[in-house]
């Protein structure tokens, strides 16, 4: 479905590749796949300098750009523009459902999952992903930094440190028999098509499964639910790996749709400008006249500092006539 | 033969002498008599004094130095004196002999850590004639602290800020200064460093300069972006001509607007600058900011990425810049020219390809005189801070903004980019205003015209540099204005027109005010 018009590059920004995955970073690697489920054709460009930042992953469409960190994030920026819109089709009740998995993963799974990559046993595959392109100085510096960010943020101090990860990874558990009982034997959440929580839910499972932490408690919990690591390993060979995408007609990368009709912007543009115009010609002059009286003032005193004020000499004159 | 040679500064050596008869001449001869001989004695001096200064304008007398002998310096080390008065040591006539000891007294005081100085001639011993003994008395500061506080302004990014500095002298007797500084400014510039220096490092004619330094610098306005620098720096830096330092920094860019243009946000992260920067200048200009007759060079080399990692940030920045004064010989007028020039390359593999870092490039732009310090090509008068050069357009919002009925939106809606190679130039003349009151406190006017231009050279989807296009592309600008130097600050009131611009440039026609720091 080719739109008429100049037709856009998307660009994603993730951070740099890893461990045989397009981009081994556990935030970016969800927003990767909910593109390609969404068979929608983009650019990848990489970041490899910004590992701290909050406004990754970030998808630029011609002037504008969707960061991460902003009010819903990528997947909102791209249902906005009307570039990508997975959940579209589902009724009340299943974003209901959707609404309150989403959050589990974003709160349960996402803490465990942070804790796990920063915890110090898997600082070779954290700097892997984090780092692999900053110089050796840097990466020491910010490895540390971050990690200390991240353990006070998941509230962990070195007394609970036990008793906090195990809560963790209880909770992570918890998540991972509701998902596999809401999965069960279907090839997606939802209605047999993919969805938003499909994209989150690859993501982080493709990438426990794939870096091989030193230690690694959510790949334990994972493997017991088989119909979890069936659904993760077939769309993970599937969505990642570049020949079998363009091989498979239901996922084969389309141009997205030319971005939003520029006369509604320009409508509003040139409401603006005449009310502009109006006040900027009234400020400008106000603010010329309001430079040169103080340009008068100063001027005025500097004056009669030099010509009234100053009389070293006479002091001198005086001490003479003694 | 005794000369005394005390706080003296740009006398001649007879002048010296003559004075010395008049005031607290002292007479070392040993075993002196006092009263009722004292007259007697004053006269016979005097005398003295007469035919030894008619000796020393008319005739070359031989001398050479016997022996240095240092006294009063409890805490300082002798090695860090001694090596002012190395020069003392080759000399072989008294006029050369004095004219250095002055040289070397003022070198001393200007160190900072004595109250007071005085070096005496002394006659050597008596079966060694034709030798001289020279005496250093010091007299060690009781007050080794020293403070500062300030508000600057800067006139590049018209800013003002309010500088704390502390310094330490002396404290382990190398004569060596510890400071400390702090800088803040609203919403620009926060900066807090502190260094050491230590002169005359092992000998060398050249100061060993070392700084640690946490800087926040916010470009927020002109780039959309904020950078942190945290780094390290170890120089030597020559009395005269030559500066070799090294740079380790670790560089954050920032943008917590989210508005910046593409080409920013592909600048944006950590990096991490490893560079040796040379530094050559010769300055014989009479004056710094109103000079009338003299030549000025400078020429500042930089090499980052010096180290085993390919993963610093790595370029080759070259930077120089000629001055001439011309005297016109009427109204104190002169006419001074200037040229600056600028290149910055990556290097590695793949350098076409590659951005030069943003903070490394050049700027043009700003109410910064074209006068002063040698800044390289960054000064064009008509034009605001960063306001030359490649221009990106801003991330546009998409939602809408309320704005109240009054209010404007003054922030300009282009990231300034800098530019990879920057060529300006400058012609001024200057003299004096008629009316004598305004001559007597150095306020003269001036006509100046300047022209520059700036292009990226490396980068993605950079256009290919040639002559024709990079000539055709320069900005010219002509104006008059008036400088008034204060003892606080000197203000330069313009009035600028503009030949020549481009589209995207950011101009600020009219009426220009420049304060910067008095000379």
């Amino acid at each position: 479905m080719e739109s008429s018009g100049d037709s856009v590059d998307l660009v994603l920004v993730t951070r740099p590749a890893g461990f045989g995955m397009p981009t081994v970073c556990p935030a970016c690697l969800p927003v990767y796949l909910y593109l390609r489920l969404a068979a929608v054709s983009f650019r990848e460009q990489v970041s490899a300098v910004e590992p701290d930042s909050v406004d990754l992953p970030c998808v630029e469409y011609g002037e504008n750009v969707g960061f991460s960190s902003e009010n819903g994030g990528v997947i909102e920026f791209l249902r906005k523009e009307k570039i990508a819109d997975l959940d579209a089709d589902l009724s009340d009740s299943e974003k209901a459902e959707l609404e309150t998995c989403k959050a589990m993963m974003e709160s349960w799974v996402a803490d465990a999952s942070a804790f796990e990559v920063w915890t110090r046993d898997n600082d070779r595959q954290c700097k892997v992903v984090y780092f692999s392109e900053l110089p050796w100085g840097l990466v020491q510096a910010l490895d540390w930094k971050q990690r200390l960010a991240v353990m006070q943020r998941l509230g962990i101090t070195p007394e609970n440190t036990v008793a906090r990860s195990e809560e963790l990874f209880r909770k992570a558990s918890n998540a991972y028999s509701a998902l596999s009982v809401l999965l069960s034997d279907r090839k997606f959440f939802f209605n047999n098509r993919p969805t938003s929580l499909d994209a989150l839910v690859l993501g982080h499972l493709i990438f426990h499964l794939r870096v091989p932490f030193e230690i690694s408690t959510l790949k334990g919990e994972i493997l017991k639910y088989q119909n979890l690591v069936d659904y993760a390993e077939s769309w993970g060979k599937q969505l990642l790996d570049k020949q079998a995408i363009l091989a498979n007609p239901a996922f084969r990368p389309k141009a997205p749709p030319s971005p939003p009709l520029r006369p509604t912007k320009l409508g509003s543009n040139e409401r603006e400008e005449p009310a502009k115009k109006a006040r900027s010609e009234s400020d400008i002059l106000l603010k010329k006249r309001a430079k040169y009286f103080l340009i008068a003032q100063f001027l005025a005193v500097l004056m009669y500092i030099f010509i009234a004020g100053y009389e070293v000499d006479d002091e001198d004159l005086d001490v003479d006539d003694d | 033969m005794d000369h005394g040679m005390g706080d003296r500064r740009g006398k001649s050596d007879e002048e010296n002498l003559k004075e010395r008869g008049d005031s607290e001449a002292e007479y070392r001869d040993g075993g002196m008599e006092e009263e009722e001989e004292e007259a007697v004695d004053d006269e016979a001096s005097m005398n003295l004094i007469k035919t030894m200064t008619e000796k020393l304008v008319n005739e070359t007398v031989q001398v050479r130095v016997h022996d240095i002998v240092i006294i009063g310096n409890s805490k300082t080390k002798g090695s860090v004196i001694e090596a002012y008065l190395t020069d003392l040591r080759d000399v072989s006539t008294m006029q050369d002999l004095l004219q250095k000891s002055a040289h070397a007294n003022s070198r001393l005081r200007a160190l900072g850590i004595f109250d007071s100085c005085v070096i005496t001639l002394d006659a050597g011993p008596e079966e060694l004639p034709g030798t001289a003994n020279v005496i250093v008395e010091v007299e060690e500061a009781k007050r080794p602290f020293s403070g500062d506080l300030g508000v600057f302004s800067k006139p590049e990014t018209k800013a003002w800020t309010l500088e704390g500095l502390v310094k330490y002298k002396n404290l382990s007797g190398f004569a060596e200064t510890i400071d400390a500084t702090g800088c803040y400014g609203l919403d620009t510039t926060s900066e807090l460093s502190a260094g050491v220096t230590y002169p005359r490092f092992k000998g060398l004619p050249a100061s060993l300069v070392t700084r640690l330094t946490l800087l926040t610098q916010d470009w927020k306005r002109y780039s959309s972006y904020r950078e942190r620098l945290t780094g390290f720096s170890v120089g030597l830096v020559g009395d005269d001509q030559h500066d070799i330092s090294y740079n380790l920094t670790w560089r954050d860019l920032k943008d917590p607007s989210r508005c910046a243009s593409k080409s920013v946000r592909r600048q944006l992260g950590h990096s991490l600058l490893s560079a040796v920067k040379y530094t050559y200048k010769i300055d014989d200009r009479d004056s710094v900011f109103r000079p009338r007759r003299g030549i000025a060079f400078v020429s500042t080399t930089q090499i980052a990425g010096l180290g085993p990692d390919s993963k610093l940030l790595r370029f080759a920045r070259q930077e120089v810049e000629l001055r001439f004064a011309i005297p016109l010989g009427f109204a104190n007028a002169a006419i001074n020219l200037g040229v600056a020039g600028g290149v910055i390359l990556p290097w590695g593999p793949g350098y076409k390809t590659k951005a030069t870092p943003i903070s490394d490039r050049f700027y043009m732009g700003g109410h910064s005189s074209l006068l002063g310090e040698l800044k390289g090509p960054s000064a064009l008068l008509g034009f605001r801070t960063r306001g030359v050069g490649p221009s990106e357009l801003r991330r546009s919002l998409t939602s809408p903004t309320n704005k109240g009925e009054g209010e404007v939106d003054t922030r300009p809606k282009r990231d300034t980019l800098g530019g990879d190679l920057a060529v300006s130039g400058f012609a001024d003349f200057s003299f004096d205003l008629p009316m004598r009151f305004l001559n007597q406190y150095g306020i003269h006017a001036h006509t100046f015209a300047c022209a520059g231009n700036l292009v990226p050279l490396t980068g993605e989807n950079i256009p290919q540099w040639s002559p024709r296009n990079f000539l055709s592309g320069f900005r010219v600008s002509s104006g008059a204005g008036i400088v008034i130097p204060t003892k606080l600050f000197r203000l330069e009131v313009n009035y600028c027109y503009l030949l020549r611009h481009q589209e995207n440039d950011r101009v600020k026609r009219g009426v220009q005010i420049s304060l910067s720091s008095p000379q």
